[in-house]
């Protein structure tokens, strides 16, 4: 299919030189591990198929990760991302064009590694055929994991800086090791793993789990995509990944972690696993995402004003995330108390009381008269809250005082929580505060209007 | 061919776009003015989708921008203020991507990028890499990728920053042959000169409102402003124009009158040979053709006097 983004991209990266050169340095690099690991016992063969399939990672994971984040951002900081977003490509062709294009120079080094650790490898073909598959799909993961930053960044009023996209290569690092770690090895295809009542290697688990994430990803880049060249859209998508990932985080519930009655053994611990997975993407949304008053603004005025589409389609995810959490923790809470203590069920009421409260305090930031670095301050705050004051209320011996931060496990449900609630209530205050205190009134309707 | 109703956009703490509304015809060639921060390059954005207006609706050859913002990038060209150019491509690569990106057929980009690269005068920089050029070689490179596919309407922010006077003379040209094939253009610029040369309208955007949007074209022949200019004082001026028929509109200043005139020009010839027949030392008299610069001076102090 002709993808005139796709193509920029081979026209710039794909020139005749490099061309040549890929070939010849990863040869020479393959040819010199071949005939210094071949021995009279050795077949050489096997090691330099092990060394294509580390350099096919190494390739896309280090040099593709960047590259792919480059691909909106060097956009943004040339200039050239209107005439983009002005194209009439759609999002599509814009999305795998730069997911493919970006790092296709690193696409096609893999290639021929890929090549060569098909050819020359011991293992039985299958096996390094799913092994190639599964890097990847792990390279697609991250190069859409890139881009989603950066398109996040962008939709935030901000650029990711160069030095930032350095780092991205470096955090793809240390989310591949321990996978490929786990993944290339004898012991990945024998070991089994348990997710519900299936029972697959752990190969199969990680393969099957990469590629359903990598799709996600993949459609998360053509759902913001979609959102920068203006094209309306709902919700749902994020619903559904945020409704997978909370399914997949509780099959991982491994059988001897179950609580409570053997009846139900699982339940519980699978349910408090999903909440914990939207509750986390509640938090890394709320700092991805803009929190400016124009946003809660502009919400109103569609509310407001019967704009139904337009109030979904620029609805926060974070907030949409929320009533999601809601009714995890409900239903732990609604467990029967031989299922869930009511220990336990204080302890997730609180953690949901927190987190009110730390989203409360970001707003009430970003609702400030100076909101410039809002979520930063947002971070030390919650660091503080989390971390220093709990930790200088437990030097000083004052237990009451450590309530306010953390649920605490040594008293009745009320005194645990009423801090907690206490301490939401006052944040949720200073937010609606803070929004009063903006003096923003509703837009004047338009004359024909 | 573009209309607007409503348009409002806010910016964190600022309201850019206030209410407004406006119809441009096709194939008309409007300035869009203003001073600095009076919402031009809001205004041109939200035409353009690039930015989502808060309320009012805008159209542009009949699609609804918020409901088919890709369809109307077909339909668009857009120069930003502060464009960028692929540095590393070759002009006609630069060329052929604008022209792939909005969807022209992959047989009609060699002609598109030929017509476009001719209509700029950049043809013989094809196979110079677009880092490699002048800035104003690179300026006439971005308008010729705005224009490749042809639009039905150019939204032109500042394209004449960084080119010479000979160029800003051929894009003049340039832009009114845009019009007479039947392009619609709205082009902000604060260079009022420049654009006297090619406008048919103007917009005066003030603090995010329109305050003004009409023609350019000069007074119909029965209706034309005048100017006179004693050498030197004596006569009271404003009374003797004031006393003379077709005369209205009298502004004096000093020894220079300006008044609308209702005649042709053997009228004014009577007009003239009576002033001097009272005795008025006239030292020039004719006709004050209307510029853009007195549009914009005349509404934006109107505009101030009225706020």
């Amino acid at each position: 299919m002709e993808n005139p983004e796709f193509r920029r991209h081979v026209w710039l990266e794909l020139t005749p030189h490099r061309l040549v050169a890929m070939p010849l340095t990863l040869g020479l690099l393959l040819a010199f591990i071949y005939l210094t690991a071949t021995t009279a016992e050795f077949d050489g063969g096997a090691a330099a198929a092990s060394a294509a399939l580390w350099i096919f990672g190494g390739l896309l994971i280090l040099w593709g990760t960047r590259l792919a984040g480059d691909a909106v951002t060097e956009e943004v900081r040339g200039r050239t991302w209107d005439q983009q977003r002005m194209s009439a490509l759609p999002p599509w062709q814009l999305t795998w064009g730069k997911l493919l294009g970006g790092p296709i120079f690193p696409w096609y080094g893999a290639a021929l590694c890929a090549c060569v650790a098909l050819t020359l490898g011991s293992a039985p073909l299958p096996r390094r055929a799913a092994e190639v598959a599964l890097l990847a799909a792990l390279a697609v993961l991250l190069h859409a994991a890139a881009v989603i930053t950066s398109l996040l960044a962008l939709r935030k009023g901000a650029t990711l800086p160069a030095r930032t996209g350095g780092l991205l290569p470096l955090l793809a690092f240390f989310i591949a090791m321990p996978v490929l770690r786990t993944t290339l090895t004898d012991a990945a295809w024998n070991e089994q793993l348990a997710w519900f009542g299936l029972r697959p290697t752990l190969f199969l688990a990680f393969l099957t789990s990469m590629l359903a994430f990598a799709g996600w990803a993949v459609l998360g880049v053509h759902r913001l995509m979609r959102a920068e060249l203006q094209v309306r859209g709902t919700p749902l998508v994020w619903l559904a990944f945020l409704a997978f990932s909370m399914t997949w985080a509780a099959g991982l519930v491994p059988p001897e972690l179950g609580v409570g009655e053997p009846s139900t053994p699982l339940t519980p611990t699978r349910l408090l696993v999903a909440y914990a997975v939207a509750h986390g993407a509640i938090y890394a949304l709320a700092f991805a995402e803009s929190k400016q008053p124009v946003v809660f603004r502009r919400l109103l005025w569609f509310h407001s004003h019967g704009q139904r589409e337009r109030f979904l389609d620029e609805l926060p995810l974070w907030l949409v995330s929320v009533p999601v959490a809601g009714v995890a923790v409900a239903a732990l809470v609604l467990q029967g108390e031989p299922a869930v203590s009511g220990l336990q069920k204080q302890t997730v009421v609180g953690l949901a009381l927190l987190g009110t409260r730390d989203l409360a305090l970001l707003l009430a930031l970003n609702f400030g008269k100076r909101a410039q670095r809002a979520d930063v301050a947002g971070l030390v705050y919650l660091l503080v809250l989390y971390a220093l004051a709990p930790g200088v209320a437990n030097a000083l011996g004052l237990d009451g005082l450590r309530g306010f931060f953390w649920p605490r496990a040594d008293v009745g449900p009320l005194a645990a929580l009423a801090p907690l609630a206490a301490g939401s209530l006052a944040a949720v205050a200073l937010a609606w505060l803070r929004w009063r205190a903006l003096g923003i009134s509703a837009p004047r309707p338009p004359a024909d209007a | 061919m573009i209309e607007a109703r409503g348009v409002t956009f806010e910016y964190p703490g600022v309201r850019a776009l206030d209410d407004v509304s406006f119809a441009l015809p096709s194939r008309s060639v409007t300035a869009l003015v203003g001073p600095n921060g009076a919402g031009k390059t809001t205004l041109l954005r939200c035409i353009a989708a690039l930015d989502e207006p808060l309320a009012g609706n805008i159209t542009v050859d009949g699609v609804d921008v918020r409901r088919n913002p890709r369809l109307c990038h077909e339909r668009i060209g857009y120069l930003s203020d502060f464009f960028g150019l692929y540095d590393a491509l070759p002009a006609r690569r630069c060329l052929e991507y604008a022209a792939a990106a909005h969807r022209l057929p992959a047989p009609e980009l060699p002609a598109a990028v030929a017509r476009a690269a001719q209509r700029l005068d950049i043809a013989e920089l094809l196979e110079q890499r677009a880092g490699e050029l002048s800035r104003g070689q690179r300026q006439r490179l971005a308008i010729a990728q705005a224009i490749v596919h042809e639009p039905r309407v150019l939204l032109l922010d500042e394209p004449a920053s960084g080119l010479d006077p000979d160029a800003r003379l051929a894009l003049s040209g340039l832009f009114r042959q845009l019009g007479e094939q039947g392009m619609t253009l709205l082009v902000s610029s604060h260079i009022l000169a420049e654009l006297d040369e090619y406008c048919s309208e103007i917009m005066i955007l003030r603090r995010g409102r329109l305050i003004e949007h009409g023609t350019v074209e000069p007074p119909a022949p029965s209706q034309r402003d005048l100017r006179l200019l004693l050498s030197h004082a004596g006569a009271d001026l404003a009374r003797a124009l004031a006393e003379r028929p077709g005369v209205s509109d009298v502004r004096v200043d000093g020894l220079e009158a300006e008044f609308r005139f209702a005649g042709d020009v053997a009228a004014q010839a009577e007009l003239l040979r009576a002033l001097l027949a009272d005795g008025l030392p006239v030292a020039a008299f004719g006709e004050e053709r209307t510029n853009l610069q007195d549009v914009y001076r005349e509404r934006v102090r109107t505009a101030g006097g009225a706020s």
